[in-house]
Protein backbone atom coordinates (compact mmCIF):
# COMPACT_ATOMS: atom_id res chain seq x y z
CA UNK A 1 0.00 0.00 0.00
CA UNK A 2 1.47 3.09 -0.64
CA UNK A 3 1.09 6.53 1.46
CA UNK A 4 -1.22 9.16 0.54
CA UNK A 5 0.22 12.46 1.15
CA UNK A 6 -2.10 15.32 2.20
CA UNK A 7 -0.07 18.23 2.97
CA UNK A 8 0.87 20.19 0.28
CA UNK A 9 3.84 23.23 2.18
CA UNK A 10 3.50 24.83 -1.47
CA UNK A 11 1.80 25.62 -4.78
CA UNK A 12 3.83 28.04 -7.10
CA UNK A 13 2.54 27.91 -11.19
CA UNK A 14 2.06 24.48 -11.97
CA UNK A 15 4.66 23.33 -9.45
CA UNK A 16 3.59 21.81 -6.10
CA UNK A 17 5.91 20.83 -3.32
CA UNK A 18 5.13 17.92 -0.60
CA UNK A 19 7.86 16.21 1.88
CA UNK A 20 8.17 12.60 0.97
CA UNK A 21 10.65 10.02 1.26
CA UNK A 22 11.54 7.10 -1.00
CA UNK A 23 10.94 9.54 -4.04
CA UNK A 24 12.41 9.08 -7.13
CA UNK A 25 12.55 11.70 -9.77
CA UNK A 26 10.39 11.96 -13.07
CA UNK A 27 8.73 9.49 -11.00
CA UNK A 28 4.65 9.73 -11.22
CA UNK A 29 2.16 10.78 -8.97
CA UNK A 30 -1.67 11.36 -8.49
CA UNK A 31 -2.50 14.51 -7.28
CA UNK A 32 -7.04 14.31 -6.17
CA UNK A 33 -8.34 17.68 -5.86
CA UNK A 34 -11.82 18.86 -5.87
CA UNK A 35 -11.42 19.17 -9.88
CA UNK A 36 -10.39 15.93 -10.43
CA UNK A 37 -7.69 13.84 -10.66
CA UNK A 38 -4.44 14.58 -12.78
CA UNK A 39 -1.25 13.08 -13.10
CA UNK A 40 2.00 14.82 -12.12
CA UNK A 41 5.76 14.24 -12.56
CA UNK A 42 8.74 14.72 -9.64
CA UNK A 43 11.17 17.36 -11.45
CA UNK A 44 13.05 18.25 -8.91
CA UNK A 45 14.13 16.54 -5.16
CA UNK A 46 15.61 18.84 -2.67
CA UNK A 47 16.29 16.42 0.70
CA UNK A 48 12.85 15.24 1.96
CA UNK A 49 10.63 18.12 -0.59
CA UNK A 50 9.91 16.71 -3.60
CA UNK A 51 8.42 19.04 -6.22
CA UNK A 52 6.26 17.81 -8.95
CA UNK A 53 4.46 19.39 -11.96
CA UNK A 54 0.83 19.14 -12.24
CA UNK A 55 0.34 17.82 -15.95
CA UNK A 56 -3.45 19.68 -15.27
CA UNK A 57 -2.48 22.43 -13.79
CA UNK A 58 -2.67 23.50 -10.44
CA UNK A 59 -5.85 25.05 -10.43
CA UNK A 60 -8.42 23.78 -7.74
CA UNK A 61 -5.16 22.03 -5.90
CA UNK A 62 -5.36 23.31 -2.13
CA UNK A 63 -2.71 22.45 0.33
CA UNK A 64 -4.88 19.86 2.03
CA UNK A 65 -5.04 17.93 -1.91
CA UNK A 66 -3.82 13.88 -2.14
CA UNK A 67 -1.09 13.02 -3.57
CA UNK A 68 -0.02 9.49 -4.05
CA UNK A 69 3.23 8.73 -6.05
CA UNK A 70 2.72 5.77 -8.38
CA UNK A 71 6.29 4.10 -8.11
CA UNK A 72 7.54 4.50 -11.56
CA UNK A 73 8.22 6.89 -14.22
CA UNK A 74 5.94 7.60 -17.05
CA UNK A 75 5.11 4.60 -19.33
CA UNK A 76 4.03 3.27 -22.89
CA UNK A 77 2.30 0.31 -23.85
CA UNK A 78 4.88 -1.45 -26.50
CA UNK A 79 2.40 -3.27 -28.52
CA UNK A 80 1.18 -4.13 -31.99
CA UNK A 81 -1.95 -2.73 -31.01
CA UNK A 82 -0.31 0.83 -31.10
CA UNK A 83 -0.49 0.41 -34.87
CA UNK A 84 -2.95 3.23 -36.23
CA UNK A 85 -3.83 4.28 -32.81
CA UNK A 86 -3.38 8.38 -31.62
CA UNK A 87 -2.54 9.27 -27.86
CA UNK A 88 -2.01 12.20 -26.33
CA UNK A 89 1.28 13.29 -24.41
CA UNK A 90 0.69 11.35 -21.50
CA UNK A 91 -0.05 8.22 -23.22
CA UNK A 92 -3.95 8.04 -23.13
CA UNK A 93 -5.83 7.36 -25.75
CA UNK A 94 -7.14 10.64 -27.87
CA UNK A 95 -9.34 8.23 -30.69
CA UNK A 96 -12.01 7.23 -28.40
CA UNK A 97 -10.11 3.40 -28.76
CA UNK A 98 -9.40 1.95 -25.13
CA UNK A 99 -6.55 2.40 -23.41
CA UNK A 100 -3.64 0.39 -23.57
CA UNK A 101 -1.78 -1.60 -20.69
CA UNK A 102 -0.01 -4.43 -22.24
CA UNK A 103 3.51 -4.62 -21.41
CA UNK A 104 4.47 -1.17 -20.22
CA UNK A 105 8.02 0.18 -20.90
CA UNK A 106 9.44 3.10 -19.38
CA UNK A 107 10.37 5.99 -21.52
CA UNK A 108 13.44 8.37 -21.63
CA UNK A 109 15.94 5.40 -21.14
CA UNK A 110 19.57 5.49 -22.56
CA UNK A 111 20.03 5.50 -25.93
CA UNK A 112 21.33 2.37 -27.34
CA UNK A 113 25.06 1.30 -26.48
CA UNK A 114 27.20 2.62 -29.68
CA UNK A 115 28.99 -0.90 -30.01
CA UNK A 116 25.68 -2.30 -30.94
CA UNK A 117 25.36 0.11 -33.46
CA UNK A 118 26.30 -0.42 -37.32
CA UNK A 119 27.51 2.22 -39.58
CA UNK A 120 24.51 3.79 -41.17
CA UNK A 121 24.41 2.15 -45.20
CA UNK A 122 20.71 2.07 -46.46
CA UNK A 123 18.80 4.57 -48.01
CA UNK A 124 15.17 5.37 -47.00
CA UNK A 125 13.64 6.26 -50.45
CA UNK A 126 10.95 8.98 -49.73
CA UNK A 127 9.86 9.43 -53.41
CA UNK A 128 10.85 13.24 -53.13
CA UNK A 129 13.57 14.09 -55.72
CA UNK A 130 15.23 16.78 -53.93
CA UNK A 131 15.85 14.06 -50.95
CA UNK A 132 16.37 11.21 -52.66
CA UNK A 133 18.84 12.57 -55.70
CA UNK A 134 20.36 15.13 -53.94
CA UNK A 135 20.00 14.63 -50.01
CA UNK A 136 19.54 11.19 -49.50
CA UNK A 137 18.04 10.03 -46.45
CA UNK A 138 19.93 7.49 -44.63
CA UNK A 139 18.34 4.95 -42.29
CA UNK A 140 19.14 5.98 -38.84
CA UNK A 141 20.01 9.34 -40.01
CA UNK A 142 18.92 11.98 -37.41
CA UNK A 143 18.03 15.28 -39.74
CA UNK A 144 15.98 18.11 -38.66
CA UNK A 145 13.87 20.25 -41.30
CA UNK A 146 14.53 23.80 -40.51
CA UNK A 147 11.76 26.24 -41.50
CA UNK A 148 9.91 29.28 -40.62
CA UNK A 149 6.44 29.75 -39.43
CA UNK A 150 4.16 29.80 -42.29
CA UNK A 151 5.96 27.49 -44.55
CA UNK A 152 4.21 23.79 -45.56
CA UNK A 153 6.47 21.90 -42.99
CA UNK A 154 3.40 19.59 -41.85
CA UNK A 155 2.67 19.04 -45.44
CA UNK A 156 6.06 17.95 -46.13
CA UNK A 157 5.77 15.57 -43.09
CA UNK A 158 2.54 14.03 -44.31
CA UNK A 159 4.00 13.16 -47.61
CA UNK A 160 6.90 11.71 -46.16
CA UNK A 161 4.86 9.69 -43.59
CA UNK A 162 2.68 8.31 -46.66
CA UNK A 163 5.82 8.10 -48.98
CA UNK A 164 8.70 6.53 -47.12
CA UNK A 165 9.50 3.28 -47.76
CA UNK A 166 9.69 1.78 -44.41
CA UNK A 167 7.88 -0.21 -41.86
CA UNK A 168 6.59 2.20 -39.07
CA UNK A 169 5.95 5.54 -38.71
CA UNK A 170 5.81 7.05 -35.15
CA UNK A 171 4.66 10.75 -35.49
CA UNK A 172 5.02 13.29 -32.60
CA UNK A 173 3.26 15.96 -32.99
CA UNK A 174 3.91 19.15 -30.13
CA UNK A 175 2.16 22.05 -29.49
CA UNK A 176 0.17 21.38 -32.82
CA UNK A 177 -2.99 23.47 -33.92
CA UNK A 178 -6.08 21.69 -34.20
CA UNK A 179 -6.45 21.91 -37.19
CA UNK A 180 -2.92 20.33 -38.08
CA UNK A 181 -3.42 17.75 -35.82
CA UNK A 182 -7.10 17.01 -38.07
CA UNK A 183 -4.24 17.18 -41.00
CA UNK A 184 -2.11 14.70 -40.22
CA UNK A 185 -5.47 11.81 -39.14
CA UNK A 186 -7.11 12.74 -42.35
CA UNK A 187 -4.61 12.65 -44.78
CA UNK A 188 -2.88 9.49 -43.33
CA UNK A 189 -6.02 8.00 -43.43
CA UNK A 190 -7.16 8.65 -46.13
CA UNK A 191 -3.64 7.68 -48.45
CA UNK A 192 -4.26 4.36 -46.14
CA UNK A 193 -0.33 4.96 -44.19
CA UNK A 194 -2.91 4.93 -40.91
CA UNK A 195 -2.19 1.14 -39.99
CA UNK A 196 1.08 1.78 -39.95
CA UNK A 197 1.09 4.75 -37.97
CA UNK A 198 1.24 5.59 -34.24
CA UNK A 199 0.95 9.34 -33.58
CA UNK A 200 1.06 10.88 -30.53
CA UNK A 201 -0.15 14.51 -29.72
CA UNK A 202 0.25 17.26 -28.15
CA UNK A 203 -2.01 19.92 -29.11
CA UNK A 204 -1.54 23.99 -27.84
CA UNK A 205 -3.91 23.51 -25.93
CA UNK A 206 -3.12 20.67 -23.91
CA UNK A 207 -0.42 20.59 -20.59
CA UNK A 208 3.02 22.11 -21.46
CA UNK A 209 4.65 19.01 -19.32
CA UNK A 210 2.54 16.66 -21.67
CA UNK A 211 4.57 18.39 -24.97
CA UNK A 212 7.75 17.07 -22.93
CA UNK A 213 6.78 13.58 -23.26
CA UNK A 214 5.98 13.59 -26.83
CA UNK A 215 9.34 13.06 -27.91
CA UNK A 216 10.44 10.30 -25.48
CA UNK A 217 6.62 8.91 -26.07
CA UNK A 218 7.22 8.68 -29.71
CA UNK A 219 11.17 7.06 -29.42
CA UNK A 220 9.73 4.46 -26.68
CA UNK A 221 7.67 3.18 -29.02
CA UNK A 222 10.15 3.57 -32.12
CA UNK A 223 12.66 1.38 -30.05
CA UNK A 224 10.08 -1.20 -29.10
CA UNK A 225 9.36 -1.80 -33.35
CA UNK A 226 12.81 -1.77 -34.19
CA UNK A 227 14.22 -3.81 -31.39
CA UNK A 228 11.68 -6.18 -30.80
CA UNK A 229 10.06 -6.39 -34.05
CA UNK A 230 13.12 -5.89 -35.85
CA UNK A 231 11.09 -2.87 -37.90
CA UNK A 232 12.24 -0.07 -39.79
CA UNK A 233 10.94 3.34 -37.91
CA UNK A 234 10.40 6.01 -39.27
CA UNK A 235 10.10 8.76 -36.15
CA UNK A 236 8.45 12.13 -37.44
CA UNK A 237 8.81 15.05 -35.28
CA UNK A 238 6.65 18.58 -35.13
CA UNK A 239 8.08 21.42 -33.98
CA UNK A 240 10.85 20.55 -31.87
CA UNK A 241 10.75 24.51 -30.99
CA UNK A 242 7.50 24.07 -29.22
CA UNK A 243 9.62 21.61 -26.94
CA UNK A 244 12.70 23.54 -26.26
CA UNK A 245 9.97 26.53 -25.42
CA UNK A 246 8.13 23.94 -23.28
CA UNK A 247 11.75 22.93 -21.52
CA UNK A 248 12.08 26.55 -21.45
CA UNK A 249 8.62 27.50 -19.26
CA UNK A 250 9.04 24.59 -16.90
CA UNK A 251 12.85 25.75 -16.42
CA UNK A 252 11.58 28.92 -15.60
CA UNK A 253 9.04 28.31 -12.66
CA UNK A 254 11.46 26.16 -11.25
CA UNK A 255 13.91 28.88 -11.04
CA UNK A 256 16.76 27.51 -13.20
CA UNK A 257 18.98 30.40 -13.96
CA UNK A 258 18.09 30.71 -17.74
CA UNK A 259 20.79 30.38 -20.11
CA UNK A 260 21.38 31.76 -23.60
CA UNK A 261 18.01 33.99 -24.78
CA UNK A 262 16.18 32.32 -21.59
CA UNK A 263 16.32 28.63 -22.83
CA UNK A 264 17.50 26.29 -20.11
CA UNK A 265 21.51 25.45 -19.77
CA UNK A 266 20.91 22.31 -20.96
CA UNK A 267 19.20 22.87 -24.06
CA UNK A 268 21.71 21.22 -25.74
CA UNK A 269 21.72 17.65 -23.96
CA UNK A 270 18.07 17.81 -23.80
CA UNK A 271 18.03 17.99 -27.81
CA UNK A 272 20.82 15.68 -28.00
CA UNK A 273 19.22 12.93 -25.51
CA UNK A 274 16.32 12.62 -28.15
CA UNK A 275 17.63 12.76 -31.16
CA UNK A 276 20.53 10.28 -29.86
CA UNK A 277 18.26 7.47 -30.29
CA UNK A 278 18.72 7.39 -33.60
CA UNK A 279 20.37 4.25 -34.43
CA UNK A 280 20.81 1.37 -37.33
CA UNK A 281 21.15 -2.22 -35.99
CA UNK A 282 22.52 -5.09 -37.55
CA UNK A 283 19.94 -7.76 -36.11
CA UNK A 284 17.37 -5.19 -36.12
CA UNK A 285 15.71 -2.51 -37.30
CA UNK A 286 16.78 1.07 -37.09
CA UNK A 287 15.30 4.45 -36.21
CA UNK A 288 15.30 7.61 -38.25
CA UNK A 289 14.49 11.01 -36.94
CA UNK A 290 13.17 13.85 -38.71
CA UNK A 291 12.34 16.48 -36.53
CA UNK A 292 11.18 20.14 -37.73
CA UNK A 293 12.68 22.81 -36.13
CA UNK A 294 10.61 26.59 -36.93
CA UNK A 295 13.54 29.13 -36.62
CA UNK A 296 11.81 32.17 -34.58
CA UNK A 297 12.75 35.48 -36.92
CA UNK A 298 14.37 32.64 -39.78
CA UNK A 299 17.01 33.04 -37.57
CA UNK A 300 19.24 30.41 -37.65
CA UNK A 301 22.20 31.37 -34.94
CA UNK A 302 18.87 31.32 -32.60
CA UNK A 303 19.98 29.00 -29.72
CA UNK A 304 17.39 25.64 -30.68
CA UNK A 305 18.31 25.78 -34.48
CA UNK A 306 22.02 26.23 -33.01
CA UNK A 307 22.39 23.67 -30.91
CA UNK A 308 20.54 21.25 -32.90
CA UNK A 309 22.43 21.66 -35.66
CA UNK A 310 25.53 20.19 -33.27
CA UNK A 311 23.57 16.92 -32.68
CA UNK A 312 22.13 16.02 -36.53
CA UNK A 313 24.33 14.71 -39.72
CA UNK A 314 22.87 17.80 -41.42
CA UNK A 315 19.49 20.15 -42.38
CA UNK A 316 16.80 20.32 -44.79
CA UNK A 317 15.90 24.15 -45.07
CA UNK A 318 12.51 23.99 -46.08
CA UNK A 319 11.77 27.95 -47.64
CA UNK A 320 9.43 29.42 -50.45
CA UNK A 321 7.64 26.22 -50.50
CA UNK A 322 10.19 23.67 -51.78
CA UNK A 323 13.58 22.11 -50.17
CA UNK A 324 16.40 24.85 -50.88
CA UNK A 325 19.36 22.88 -53.42
CA UNK A 326 21.54 25.03 -51.17
CA UNK A 327 22.12 25.16 -47.82
CA UNK A 328 20.37 21.79 -47.10
CA UNK A 329 22.24 19.04 -46.39
CA UNK A 330 22.75 14.71 -45.68
CA UNK A 331 26.22 14.30 -43.89
CA UNK A 332 25.55 10.45 -44.58
CA UNK A 333 24.62 10.63 -48.54
CA UNK A 334 28.09 9.24 -49.48
CA UNK A 335 27.29 6.35 -47.69
CA UNK A 336 24.88 5.26 -49.80
CA UNK A 337 24.75 7.37 -53.15
CA UNK A 338 27.77 5.03 -54.11
CA UNK A 339 25.27 2.22 -54.59
CA UNK A 340 22.59 3.19 -56.17
CA UNK A 341 23.36 3.46 -59.86
CA UNK A 342 27.01 4.88 -61.22
CA UNK A 343 25.11 8.08 -62.22
CA UNK A 344 23.78 9.58 -59.09
CA UNK A 345 26.71 11.15 -58.27
CA UNK A 346 27.38 13.12 -61.25
CA UNK A 347 24.34 14.21 -61.88
CA UNK A 348 23.55 15.56 -58.03
CA UNK A 349 26.50 17.53 -58.31
CA UNK A 350 26.38 18.68 -61.86
CA UNK A 351 22.40 19.37 -61.69
CA UNK A 352 22.92 21.83 -58.17
CA UNK A 353 26.33 23.05 -60.23
CA UNK A 354 24.10 24.48 -62.90
CA UNK A 355 21.33 25.57 -60.72
CA UNK A 356 23.43 27.56 -59.10
CA UNK A 357 25.04 29.52 -62.64
CA UNK A 358 21.20 29.70 -62.87
CA UNK A 359 20.56 31.92 -60.04
CA UNK A 360 23.46 33.88 -61.38
CA UNK A 361 21.67 34.46 -64.64
CA UNK A 362 18.34 35.06 -62.87
CA UNK A 363 20.37 38.12 -60.93
CA UNK A 364 22.24 39.30 -64.24
CA UNK A 365 18.23 39.23 -65.58
CA UNK A 366 17.18 41.24 -62.73
CA UNK A 367 19.77 44.11 -63.55
CA UNK A 368 18.42 44.52 -66.98
CA UNK A 369 21.60 43.09 -68.88
CA UNK A 370 21.13 41.20 -72.20
CA UNK A 371 20.98 37.58 -71.97
CA UNK A 372 23.60 35.57 -74.05
CA UNK A 373 22.49 32.53 -75.53
CA UNK A 374 24.03 30.48 -72.25
CA UNK A 375 22.26 32.52 -70.36
CA UNK A 376 19.02 31.45 -72.52
CA UNK A 377 20.46 28.08 -71.64
CA UNK A 378 20.37 28.29 -68.33
CA UNK A 379 16.70 29.84 -67.81
CA UNK A 380 15.12 27.09 -69.80
CA UNK A 381 16.88 24.94 -67.16
CA UNK A 382 16.48 26.84 -64.17
CA UNK A 383 12.80 26.70 -64.70
CA UNK A 384 12.57 23.09 -65.84
CA UNK A 385 14.40 21.95 -62.65
CA UNK A 386 12.09 24.11 -60.24
CA UNK A 387 9.36 22.33 -61.52
CA UNK A 388 10.36 19.33 -62.04
CA UNK A 389 12.78 18.20 -59.55
CA UNK A 390 11.98 21.19 -56.18
CA UNK A 391 8.35 21.61 -56.38
CA UNK A 392 7.35 19.45 -53.71
CA UNK A 393 4.51 17.41 -55.17
CA UNK A 394 6.56 15.55 -57.49
CA UNK A 395 6.72 12.07 -56.42
CA UNK A 396 8.45 9.50 -58.76
CA UNK A 397 11.45 6.90 -57.33
CA UNK A 398 14.80 7.29 -57.39
CA UNK A 399 15.24 5.82 -60.62
CA UNK A 400 13.06 7.62 -62.47
CA UNK A 401 13.97 11.11 -60.89
CA UNK A 402 17.64 10.33 -62.36
CA UNK A 403 16.31 9.66 -65.85
CA UNK A 404 14.19 13.15 -65.47
CA UNK A 405 17.52 14.41 -64.73
CA UNK A 406 18.80 13.71 -67.67
CA UNK A 407 16.08 14.71 -69.68
CA UNK A 408 16.04 17.58 -67.72
CA UNK A 409 19.82 18.08 -69.09
CA UNK A 410 18.93 16.79 -72.91
CA UNK A 411 16.33 19.18 -73.31
CA UNK A 412 18.83 22.12 -72.17
CA UNK A 413 22.06 21.41 -72.87
CA UNK A 414 24.27 20.02 -75.44
CA UNK A 415 26.62 16.68 -73.56
CA UNK A 416 29.59 18.83 -73.24
CA UNK A 417 28.09 21.76 -72.10
CA UNK A 418 27.04 19.75 -68.70
CA UNK A 419 30.33 18.99 -67.03
CA UNK A 420 29.52 15.41 -67.02
CA UNK A 421 32.49 12.44 -68.15
CA UNK A 422 31.83 11.10 -71.45
CA UNK A 423 31.40 7.89 -70.18
CA UNK A 424 28.11 8.35 -68.61
CA UNK A 425 26.87 10.63 -71.18
CA UNK A 426 27.31 7.83 -73.72
CA UNK A 427 25.62 5.89 -71.27
CA UNK A 428 22.62 7.79 -70.15
CA UNK A 429 22.20 10.85 -72.47
CA UNK A 430 18.72 10.62 -73.88
CA UNK A 431 18.73 10.44 -77.94
CA UNK A 432 16.30 12.41 -79.56
CA UNK B 1 44.97 33.69 -62.61
CA UNK B 2 42.40 33.19 -60.23
CA UNK B 3 41.95 36.56 -58.94
CA UNK B 4 42.08 38.32 -62.17
CA UNK B 5 39.49 35.96 -63.59
CA UNK B 6 37.42 36.69 -59.92
CA UNK B 7 37.98 40.31 -60.92
CA UNK B 8 36.44 40.07 -64.64
CA UNK B 9 33.86 37.95 -63.27
CA UNK B 10 32.58 40.61 -60.63
CA UNK B 11 32.99 43.30 -63.57
CA UNK B 12 30.45 41.07 -65.62
CA UNK B 13 27.94 41.51 -62.23
CA UNK B 14 28.32 45.28 -62.88
CA UNK B 15 28.49 46.14 -67.12
CA UNK B 16 26.92 42.64 -68.15
CA UNK B 17 28.88 40.38 -70.58
CA UNK B 18 28.18 42.54 -73.36
CA UNK B 19 30.13 45.34 -72.02
CA UNK B 20 32.95 43.23 -71.02
CA UNK B 21 35.92 43.46 -73.95
CA UNK B 22 36.22 39.60 -75.07
CA UNK B 23 39.84 39.41 -74.09
CA UNK B 24 39.05 39.76 -70.27
CA UNK B 25 35.92 37.52 -70.68
CA UNK B 26 38.80 34.76 -72.45
CA UNK B 27 40.50 35.84 -68.76
CA UNK B 28 37.45 34.93 -66.66
CA UNK B 29 37.17 31.63 -69.37
CA UNK B 30 40.36 30.58 -68.63
CA UNK B 31 39.90 31.21 -64.32
CA UNK B 32 37.24 29.03 -64.31
CA UNK B 33 38.24 26.53 -66.35
CA UNK B 34 41.78 25.81 -64.33
CA UNK B 35 38.88 25.87 -61.63
CA UNK B 36 37.21 22.89 -62.62
CA UNK B 37 39.42 20.86 -64.18
CA UNK B 38 42.61 21.91 -62.33
CA UNK B 39 41.31 22.91 -58.56
CA UNK B 40 38.13 20.41 -58.34
CA UNK B 41 39.15 16.81 -57.76
CA UNK B 42 36.28 13.97 -57.53
CA UNK B 43 37.27 12.69 -54.21
CA UNK B 44 35.04 9.53 -55.14
CA UNK B 45 36.47 8.48 -57.95
CA UNK B 46 39.39 5.92 -57.48
CA UNK B 47 41.69 7.55 -60.19
CA UNK B 48 40.85 11.07 -59.52
CA UNK B 49 41.08 11.11 -56.21
CA UNK B 50 44.69 10.58 -55.85
CA UNK B 51 46.86 11.46 -58.59
CA UNK B 52 50.79 10.97 -58.42
CA UNK B 53 53.23 14.11 -58.10
CA UNK B 54 54.41 12.20 -61.61
CA UNK B 55 50.81 12.94 -63.67
CA UNK B 56 50.15 15.87 -61.80
CA UNK B 57 53.09 17.49 -63.13
CA UNK B 58 52.62 16.07 -66.43
CA UNK B 59 48.95 17.12 -66.61
CA UNK B 60 49.61 20.60 -64.54
CA UNK B 61 52.21 21.48 -67.80
CA UNK B 62 49.34 20.70 -70.50
CA UNK B 63 47.09 22.88 -68.39
CA UNK B 64 49.64 25.89 -68.31
CA UNK B 65 50.14 25.48 -72.16
CA UNK B 66 45.95 26.52 -72.03
CA UNK B 67 46.00 29.20 -69.84
CA UNK B 68 49.62 30.89 -71.69
CA UNK B 69 48.08 30.68 -74.93
CA UNK B 70 46.31 33.40 -76.50
CA UNK B 71 43.21 32.89 -78.66
CA UNK B 72 41.59 34.76 -80.92
CA UNK B 73 37.87 34.24 -80.61
CA UNK B 74 34.99 35.66 -82.87
CA UNK B 75 32.75 36.18 -80.24
CA UNK B 76 32.04 35.36 -76.65
CA UNK B 77 29.76 32.14 -77.13
CA UNK B 78 32.69 30.49 -79.80
CA UNK B 79 34.91 31.30 -76.43
CA UNK B 80 32.72 29.94 -74.10
CA UNK B 81 31.50 26.82 -76.18
CA UNK B 82 35.31 26.55 -76.98
CA UNK B 83 36.10 25.78 -73.34
CA UNK B 84 33.26 23.75 -72.50
CA UNK B 85 34.90 21.47 -75.13
CA UNK B 86 38.01 21.76 -73.43
CA UNK B 87 36.86 21.27 -69.90
CA UNK B 88 34.88 18.24 -71.56
CA UNK B 89 37.80 17.02 -72.67
CA UNK B 90 40.25 17.52 -69.86
CA UNK B 91 37.50 16.11 -67.47
CA UNK B 92 37.63 12.58 -69.39
CA UNK B 93 41.61 12.88 -69.15
CA UNK B 94 41.42 13.16 -65.62
CA UNK B 95 39.57 9.57 -65.14
CA UNK B 96 41.96 7.76 -67.34
CA UNK B 97 44.56 5.60 -65.55
CA UNK B 98 47.94 7.21 -65.59
CA UNK B 99 49.63 6.39 -68.53
CA UNK B 100 47.02 3.98 -70.00
CA UNK B 101 46.27 3.55 -73.65
CA UNK B 102 43.03 5.83 -72.82
CA UNK B 103 45.52 8.56 -71.06
CA UNK B 104 47.52 9.01 -74.38
CA UNK B 105 44.29 8.81 -76.34
CA UNK B 106 42.11 11.70 -74.43
CA UNK B 107 45.44 13.61 -74.53
CA UNK B 108 45.58 13.57 -78.68
CA UNK B 109 41.95 14.75 -78.63
CA UNK B 110 43.10 17.66 -76.54
CA UNK B 111 46.23 18.73 -78.89
CA UNK B 112 43.34 18.57 -81.68
CA UNK B 113 41.27 20.82 -80.44
CA UNK B 114 44.31 23.07 -78.73
CA UNK B 115 45.43 22.86 -82.63
CA UNK B 116 42.30 24.38 -83.78
CA UNK B 117 42.33 28.21 -82.08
Amino acid sequence: MRKIYHRIIQISGNVITVEAANVANNELAEVKSERGTSLAQVIRLDKSRVYLQVFAGSRGISTDSEVRFLGHPMRVSGSEALLGRIFTGNGSPRDNGPALDENMMEIGGPSVNPANRIIPNKMVHTGIPMIDIFNTLVESQKLPIFSVAGEPYNQLLARIAMQAEVDIIVLGGMGLKYDDYLFFKETLDEHGALPRTVMFIHTASDPIVECIQVPDMSLAVAEYFATELNKRVLVLLTDMTNFADALKEISITMEQIPSNRGYPGDLYSQLAVRYEKAVDFAKAGSITVLAVTTMPGDDVTHPIPDNTGYITEGQFYLRNGHIEPFGSLSRLKQNVNKDTREDHRALMDNMIRLYSEYREVLEKQSMGFRMSEWDKKLLKYGGQFEKGMMDLSVNIPLFQALDRGWSILADCFEPQEVGIKTDLVKKFWPSK
Amino acid sequence: MLRDGNEVGQMMKVVGEEGTPTADFVKYLKAEFLDSVYLQQNTFDPIDSACGAERQEYMFDKLLTVLDKSFDFEDKGKARSYFQNLRQEFIDWNYTPWDSIDFHEAEKKIDALLAQA
